[in-house]
């Protein structure tokens, strides 16, 4: 793992990890007049998600109120703003569609695009604090895969913290440019929303152990599109997109999957 | 990574090869920027070669020291136990008049006074060991 805070020119100064990506959503709200209220949202819709889950390490109720109380960690965010700190693991086996049928697998997904983008190093070195390389990385996701945010039925979205997910929703193309807070509060992340996403309540309230992090996102996508996901199951999810980030949105990956039936 | 036996001490700067006249400029209270005669373009990364064009013909200019806040973050859970008396604290991104923006702190009473595009002044603070840390202030 690499260290995503500079050592001369970000340490010294007393930075948590968790204040890189706070002065993000700081700004955010500063453009676009995102609120503290729409970042709350997102946890209550994950953790509605969570309770849901099989296995989701938190599964009490909660309400805006709680998270807008739950203590500063770093401004904007409070504690239930942020992701879990979780043991896990999560693997998933990658392999050609021709071994996949020969090994009979039922219901094989299959990669249809991926794309990446690296657009820093560091916080002070962003081009953008409100637009980050997730633009690019699902412009080419979606190139590839021959579609658009508006086809996809479910998807799973790197969520280390509330604001994360509403510049993702936005740069990922579910939602114009500053509209995610709104599109949040609207409940089009949810069930009979316009995108569910992270349906087993994603880093804020299934897990978040490290680097498996977003495989949990994978796994889940993987399920809703075989169908696997009994009460939380989207209905009628043949196309997903996994959107992972990392390093202070230095990194962005986005991926589409599909069922047989979108080849 | 901090090792945990470290973790009461605060990280200080380990000036390397690229950075040395940097932080000797912080500890004469300069801000030294590198500018490039070639394509104007003017870096806080210090670095042998130009972000912008790849030229290694940079020079050293000292900052007028004047920016404003880009954004910034009030920490109340401090990243360790070094910095938790400290909280809270403002972490500010500046953005410097020369245009490249820089992690800073907030020097003054009362973080809660940080907001958006405040004009602020570098301030180069002694923090032990012969090192200075540049800071910023209200202008």
């Amino acid at each position: 793992m690499t260290e995503s805070r500079d050592q001369q020119y970000e340490m010294p100064f007393g930075i948590p990890v968790a204040n890189t990506f706070a002065m993000t959503a700081h700004r955010h709200m500063k453009e676009f007049g995102t609120t503290s209220e729409q970042f709350a949202k997102v946890a209550v819709i994950h953790r509605e998600h969570a309770r849901r889950t099989p296995g989701a390490q938190m599964t009490d109720p909660l309400g805006v109120d709680d998270v807008l109380n739950s203590g500063w960690v770093t401004t904007p965010y409070h504690k239930l703003d942020c992701s879990l700190i979780s043991d896990g693991a999560a693997a998933f086996i990658v392999t050609s569609a021709a071994r996949a049928r020969t090994l009979g697998i039922a219901k094989p997904i299959y990669i249809l695009g991926g794309g990446e983008s690296y657009t820093h190093e560091h916080i002070f070195l962003m081009p953008s604090l409100t637009t980050t390389g997730a633009v690019q990385s699902s412009a080419k996701a979606y190139a590839m895969a021959g579609c658009g945010p508006k086809d996809i039925d479910v998807a799973g979205v790197y969520d280390c913290f509330t604001g994360t997910v509403i510049m993702m929703l936005e740069d990922l193309g579910f939602c114009p440019k500053g509209e995610g807070g709104r599109f949040v509060e609207d409940g089009q992340i949810t069930y009979g929303g316009a995108i569910p996403c992270n349906t087993h309540g994603g880093l804020l309230s299934f897990a978040h152990s490290g680097m498996p992090g977003s495989l949990f996102h994978f796994y889940e996508v993987v399920n809703q599109l075989r169908g696997n996901c009994g009460e939380r199951q989207v209905a009628g999810a043949e196309l997903g997109l996994v959107h992972s980030l990392g390093a202070g949105f230095a990194t962005n990956a986005t991926t589409i999957l599909g069922t047989e039936a979108t080849l | 990574m901090i090792n945990p036996k470290d973790a009461h001490l605060k990280p200080q700067p380990t000036p390397d090869a690229d950075s040395e006249i940097y932080w000797r400029g912080i500890q004469e209270g300069k801000l030294l920027l590198q500018h490039c005669p070639g394509c104007g373009h003017v870096q806080l990364y210090q670095q042998a070669i130009c972000r912008e064009c790849g030229s290694e013909r940079l020079e050293h200019r000292p900052a007028s020291g004047r920016a404003k806040v880009h954004s910034f973050s009030v920490v109340h859970r401090a990243p360790g136990p070094a910095f938790k008396q400290d909280t809270p604290y403002a972490v500010l991104l500046v953005e410097l008049e020369e245009g490249p923006r820089m992690i800073s702190a907030f020097v003054g009473p009362d973080p809660s006074a940080v907001t958006f595009d405040m004009a602020v002044e570098l301030v180069c603070e002694p923090v032990g060991g012969g090192v200075s840390l540049p800071r910023f202030r209200a202008a």
